[in-house]
Parts: structure tokens; sequence; C-alpha cells
């Protein structure tokens, strides 16, 4: 008998990678091993080994959808970013005219304009993410977190070399954090976006077996969201004074209440198949 | 000569470990079984992804068992081949005995 209980954490991996009714023997078999003698170590070997063969069977099984899917959705979001500019360039010419009269008709309708267009462009990450799931349905999860991994990983180099500037010259650190942070929070919020979007695109049924909590966290981050962006509207045409810190504040407390909101949707619903 | 897909040598030794454990064959009998006669030793997981796919191919069977304390109050699944996994295992050991056949006079082939 082991008089240790069997790692909570390999059991908890398991059961989000396999599905708990699907692997629930398999840890059974584990716990029972374990308590006639197995090692800790042992136990964390059979866990990650099973889930490596498990997510390999998957890619070998449906390889072709899963690549399919993500670059698809990457193609989808590379058009988003490069026509956003071309489509909503005019919201944001003469901001220095209107900032002498920002309490005007004109300025609010600009302020509104740059809130709808914010909408639109996380709109249509929300119809990349669903094409994405769509192409690949067997593993949601699984190729979320790849999807979300590729269009992180385009800004990758532009953020090293950043930081590699920083570093060789002292003297700038100060505004090359700053540009950091303002390159930084686009990526995050759209990484971020693409799970949370996603997760609950991918829950079957969205809403039944959603528990209080998920409510909450989710109407905080979208009030989070609709604040955050009409304050920036609002900060360009100079209807309020509009500091960068509080800018990157309010942004830090909308991705946080995103961040709270993807592990509430990654559970699958109690009576949901989702994996 | 009918077209159909064999079986691989893992699945094999599932397959067999299954036969041999009878009403006995859940997942660590099996392992323990394929550990005890062929000195290998598989991953609990990798078992499990045999059987899975033994199953879709329609060789093997399952049931679940009552759930125990002993196991985390996890019940136990129980595999049984299907008369077509034991036709699979036969047809199996008929075409390697005729390969085998005759093999023995070879060069470099141990008697």
């Amino acid at each position: 008998m082991n008089s240790k209980t069997a790692p909570r954490a390999a059991n908890w991996l398991l059961e989000r990678v396999g599905g708990r009714s699907r692997f629930d023997p398999l840890v059974g078999d584990l716990v029972e091993q374990f308590d006639q003698g197995r090692s800790q170590l042992w136990y964390w070997r059979q866990a990650v080994g099973t889930v490596a063969i498990d997510i390999g069977q998957a890619l070998r099984l449906h390889a072709v959808s899963f690549i399919a899917a993500v670059s698809a959705g990457c193609a989808l979001i590379w058009l988003v970013d490069a026509g956003y500019p071309y489509a909503f360039q005019p919201l944001h010419e003469n901001l220095a005219a209107l900032r002498q009269h920002p309490w005007t008709g004109q300025a609010a309708l600009r302020v509104a304009g740059m809130e709808m267009c914010d909408l639109l462009a996380d709109a249509l990450i929300c119809v990349a993410v669903w094409v994405v799931i769509r192409i690949h349905r067997s593993h949601p999860r699984a190729v979320l977190s790849v999807f979300a991994a590729a269009v992180t990983a385009r800004y990758l180099p532009g953020l090293a070399r950043l930081a590699l500037h920083a570093a060789i010259d002292p003297r700038f650190t100060g505004a090359l954090v700053s540009h950091h942070l303002h390159l930084m929070m686009p990526v995050a919020w759209q990484a971020l976006c693409i799970l949370a979007a996603g997760l609950w695109l991918a829950r079957r049924p969205r809403f039944r077996g959603s528990d209080r909590l998920t409510y909450l966290v989710a109407i905080l981050a979208a009030s989070l969201y609709l604040i955050g962006g009409l304050a920036r509207g609002a900060g360009l045409v100079g209807e309020i004074a509009y500091p960068l810190r509080a800018q990157y504040a309010l942004d830090i407390l909308n991705i946080a209440s995103v961040v709270c909101l993807v592990p509430f949707l990654w559970h699958p619903n109690p009576e949901g198949a989702v994996r | 000569m009918r077209n159909r897909e064999f079986v691989g040598q893992h699945e094999l030794l599932v397959m067999l470990a299954v036969l041999r454990l009878g009403r006995e064959a859940y997942g660590v009998p099996i392992a323990a079984e394929i550990a005890h006669k062929t000195g290998r030793e598989m991953l609990q997981g990798s078992v499990y992804a045999l059987l899975e796919r033994l199953e879709s191919k329609g060789f093997i069977s399952s049931k679940f068992g009552q759930a125990t304390p002993q196991r985390g109050g996890r019940a136990k699944r129980y595999f049984a081949l299907t008369a077509e996994g034991i036709r699979e295992v036969h047809e199996t050991q008929r075409a390697l005995e005729a390969l085998w056949q005759g093999l023995a006079r070879t060069a470099g082939a141990k008697p």
C-alpha cells in the first residue's frame, strides 16, 4: 500500500485532455497501481506519456483538417489585420482639428464610429475562430490553442527585436518598454479573444450548464471591453483627458478579466461532450 | 484473397493478453500480462490507445464494472474479444506460421 495520495495534477491533466468519461478507467488503473506501491515519478511518466500518445494519435488521424483549420484561421486574421487600416483610415484622420472642439456631434459620431470599428474587428476575429472550429470539430480546444499560438507567434520576432534594443541601449529602455506594452496589448488581446470566443462557440449547449460565476466574469469582461473602447475613442478626439497610463491600466484590466474567463470556458459543460 | 486490414504487432499482443485473461481483462492485468510474457513494459495509456483502436475495428468489446474505493471511486473497464477478433487472431497465427515454415533452414536464422 502507498501512504501517499496519487498526484491530483496528473489526474486533472488526463481528464482535461482525454475527457473525464473516456479516461476514467485509465485513471482508476493508475490509482490502483500507485496504491500498490508505484512512485510519483512513475505516475507522472504514465500521465505525460498518455497525453503525448493521445495528442499524437489525434494529430495523426486529423492532421489534414487540423492544419487546414489553423491555416484558414491565420489567413483570415491576416486579411482582417491588413484590411482594417484601409477600411477605417478616415476615422483616424484630422483628429487634431476635432480635439479643439471635442464636445460636438461630429466628435461624438467619431467616437461611436471608433467603437463600432473595434467591435467589427473583434467580430471578424470571432468569424475566423468559427471557421477554425468548423473545419476541425473533433478537438476544438487543441486547435484553438494552436491557432492562438500561431497568431501570436508572428509578433514574436518584432517583440524580440525591441527587447534586444532595450537590452543593448539602456537609455531607451523606458520608451521601448512603453512601445512593448503598446504592441503586446493587442497581441495578448487577440490571442485571448480567439480562445474565449472559440471555447464559447465550441460549448454544447452554450448557455445551459454555465454557472453564475462564469456569467459574472463574462459580463465583467464585456463591460470592461466596451468601456475601454469608448474611453480610447473619447481620449483620441479629446473629449476626456486620457493619459497613456490610464489606457494601459484599463487594457490590463480588460485582458485580466478575459484571462479569468478562459479557464471557466475551458471546462466542458457537465452534459457536454466537448473535447 | 479477401482485402482486409492486418493487426499490428502491438495490437496482436494486446488481443492475446485479453484472450489469456478471459473475464479478468482490464487495463492493469493486460499491461502486466504483456510485461510478464514478453518483458516489454507498455504505458497504460498506450494499452488503452490500442484497445480503443481494436474496439473501433470491431475486434474487441468493452463493458464497465463497479466503481471501487481502491481505484479512487473509478470503475474498471473490462475487455473481451469479439467473434471477429478471435477469428482475426487465428488468421494472424496461421499467416505467421505459414511464413515461419522452412525459415529455420535459411542462412542466419536460428533453428
